[in-house]
């Protein structure tokens, strides 16, 4: 292949026309859903699900560009000629991969727009995720080149893209919407990641990552050898990769449990420089500020009332939740765009909840009635401390009806009554041992 | 521009001709459009003229290594090409520009040309040099860098000559080139195919006896899949009567000659 021909192709394929094509259509489903923004590794995973219609668009302009030598009658002369077929087609291939990877990258850069100006955080973990995305776009237009070539009719493009959507629409369906099958993950939309809501402390695992690009390669050899195939047996051959890179890639597909992890990097705690302290999550580091406000508010608060009250506050992805003397803990929160979502007074109440503790899973509380009178002792805890009680907290239970009665009745206790119940119901959450906390609160004995 | 001469080309030949054929027979589909051809050229400017349906294309399509022989021999430059599965080395020293004559639309002339000429497996060091002398020797260097779609008809066909000859073939097959021509190309286009002839073999397959008489070396005359008159252009003048049709005395000899074939073969 020289590349005085490369460069014909380049400019004269189909090439130029899949890079501007995806772009377009990428840089528009990019700005017309909502998103979270903020995050590398989101950009990378939302582009890939929109794989869903940019890996039929690449197929179709693949077999588009299959169908020239039928289209533009040249196969008479072409058959004249000596060059073997595999290297008559191979700049072609080359040229139409890259157009397919350089509209696949620069959808990307479209999407920085929307990252670029909030992220802090880079994941190495967003590499792999954007180079597989982009060996499966060069998959499609190499599926498409074979199937254009071989069946060089008008609709063949078209129908190639619709069923291209179809048979990934179909997958999703019968392999269930949220769970992530062997198959679902080895689609180039790989569907079935960690919930959007955590996708920033998540990165694929090495084996997930590694068993869609062999697939994807696979399939992407099998294209090739197609298109570039002069004879049947040597379209029968072309089939192998395809078939050896299925029987390679499903074993090695960690499945649904295991295609994710959490990035260390991201769930590690990062801190203001400044007293009190206030931590968040590396992935978070770019809302760390907004955090500061109620951060600041709950432990005045809690230092005000509560004797041995926590000097610092932290949003903690890590599990298990365990709760911290000197730290309050704040369950992840929704980032987007550098801020948290929720508004400053429900940050404060998430961080006042049973006192600046975290729930204790470790009581385990199954009967309904305990679950309830539990989630009420930290209602009134939090209103306590915050002098009064919101109509309409924001999690993370709802409401109690027996809230705001038995506040009520704390707060017609003498006053250091009040504070050494409060203190007392901190040290019981803070320590999860058994024990009925709204008795702890309201009680006619007391914490004693 | 003088052009490098390589020691292969100048190498005398050791074949008696340049394209024998003997008994030979080419399916069309279905129909039997070559039917027990015997033919011998050499070095020089031979055009086929017949009517339609005589067989001319499809001859030229076996020429050209596109259709296999169904029976009888084909050699080509010396090489059999009955069932020969390696064409390549024969196939760099051809020539071809066919009937329906396909191109892609979005090169430019340049490029189409310089494709052709990879396809031809030519060096890379000779292509640009080649590409060009092939532009100018068919008239196109003001529009070589412009998109073949923008051509008119006898540009595409001129275009067509071009990468017929930018491999410098030892075997040229023309078939129609100058439909689509105006008169002064037509003049152009005979010039170039006695420049040609002094060391190629030109098949020119058309319809237009005027340019087999004025531009051809060797007339070649069939009918139903054979060859039926072969003689000079003088020949073809000579075989006609007064009571003839045609306009011409090239034309007058080429009905007379289709005429007695056809009645003899009553």
């Amino acid at each position: 292949m020289t590349a005085r021909i490369l460069r014909i192709e380049l400019r004269r394929s189909t090439a130029p026309w899949v890079a501007v094509l995806v772009v377009a259509l990428g840089a528009a489903l990019f700005y017309l859903t909502t998103s979270r923004d903020g995050w590398w590794i989101a950009l990378a995973v939302q582009e890939r699900s929109m794989l869903l219609l940019l890996w039929p668009l690449a197929l179709g302009a693949g077999a588009w560009q299959g169908r020239r030598e039928r289209r533009e009658r040249m196969e008479e002369l072409i058959s004249s000629t000596p060059l073997p077929q595999w290297r008559r087609v191979l700049p072609t291939a080359v040229a139409m991969a890259i157009g397919a990877v350089a509209g696949y990258l620069g959808t990307f850069s479209a999407g920085t727009g929307r990252t670029l100006p909030y992220a802090t955080y880079f994941s190495t973990g967003t590499v792999p995720v954007v180079a597989v995305g982009a060996v499966s776009m060069i998959t499609a237009v190499w599926l498409g080149l074979a199937v254009g070539s071989r069946y060089p009719s008008t609709l063949t493009p078209t129908l190639l893209g619709v069923a291209a959507v179809a048979v990934q629409v179909g997958i999703r369906g019968v392999a269930g919407a949220g769970d992530t099958s062997r198959v679902g993950l080895l689609l180039p939309t790989m569907f079935g990641g960690p919930a959007d809501s955590s996708m920033e402390f998540a990165v694929l695992t090495a084996r997930t990552n590694l068993s869609q690009v062999v697939w994807l390669a696979a399939v992407a050899a099998t294209g090739f050898l197609l298109f570039a195939a002069a004879s049947r047996r040597g379209r029968l051959a072309a089939i192998l990769p395809a078939v050896i890179g299925a029987a390679a890639a499903l074993p090695l597909q960690p499945g649904s449990e295991d295609a994710y992890e959490p990035d260390r990097d991201a769930i590690a705690r990062v801190c203001t420089p400044d007293t009190p302290l206030v931590c968040v999550p590396r992935a978070h580091e770019n809302a760390l500020n907004s955090l500061r406000g109620p951060a600041r508010q709950a432990l005045a608060l809690l230092s005000a009332t509560l004797p041995n009250a926590p000097t610092s506050v932290a949003e903690e992805y890590r599990q298990p939740h365990r709760s911290e003397r000197q730290t309050v803990l704040v369950q992840p929160l929704r980032v987007s765009a550098g801020e948290f979502t929720d508004p400053p007074e429900d940050i404060l109440w998430y961080l006042l909840d049973g006192a600046g503790t975290r729930l204790c899973d470790a009581l385990d509380l199954v009967a309904e009635e305990q679950l309830d009178r539990y989630l009420t002792a930290r209602q009134v805890a939090a209103a306590w401390l915050l002098g009064h009680l919101p109509a309409n907290p924001p999690g993370p239970a709802p409401l109690s009806p027996a809230t705001e009665p038995a506040l009520r009745t704390l707060r017609g206790l003498p006053a250091g009554e009040q504070r050494a119940r409060v203190a007392a119901l901190r040290e019981a959450e803070l320590t999860c041992r058994p024990g009925d906390r709204l008795e702890i609160l309201t009680g006619p004995n007391g914490p004693r | 521009m003088v052009r490098a001469v390589g020691a292969e080309e100048t190498a005398p030949a050791t074949y008696p001709w340049v394209i024998q054929a003997e008994g030979l027979r080419v399916r069309a589909g279905r129909r039997m459009a070559v039917d027990g051809l015997d033919l011998a050229v050499g070095t020089g400017v031979h055009g086929v003229l017949g009517p339609n349906g005589a067989g001319k294309t499809t001859l030229v399509r076996s020429l050209a290594t596109v259709l296999r022989p169904a029976d009888g021999t084909l050699t080509l430059l010396g090489q059999t090409v009955n069932g020969r599965l390696d064409l390549r080395e024969l196939r760099r020293q051809i020539g071809y520009l066919p009937q329906e004559f396909g191109f892609y639309r979005r090169f430019t002339v340049r490029e189409f040309v310089e494709y052709l000429a990879w396809l031809k497996e030519m060096p890379r060091r000779e292509l640009p040099g080649a590409v060009q002398r092939a532009i100018d020797r068919v008239g196109l260097t003001d529009r070589a860098d412009d998109r073949m779609k923008t051509l008119s008809g006898g540009m595409v066909r001129r275009a067509g000559i071009a990468q017929a000859i930018v491999n410098d073939p030892r075997i040229l097959l023309l078939d129609e080139p100058t439909a689509g021509l105006d008169p002064d190309q037509r003049l152009d286009f005979r010039a170039l195919l006695r420049d040609l002839a002094t060391d190629t073999c030109v098949l020119v397959c058309t319809h237009l006896v005027e340019d087999v008489v004025a531009a051809c070396t060797d007339v070649l005359l069939m009918d139903e899949g054979r060859l039926v008159f072969r003689g000079l252009p003088a020949d073809l003048e000579a075989a006609g009567g007064e009571r003839d049709g045609g306009d011409s005395p090239a034309e007058r000899g080429y009905s007379n000659i289709l005429r007695q074939h056809r009645e003899s073969a009553r």
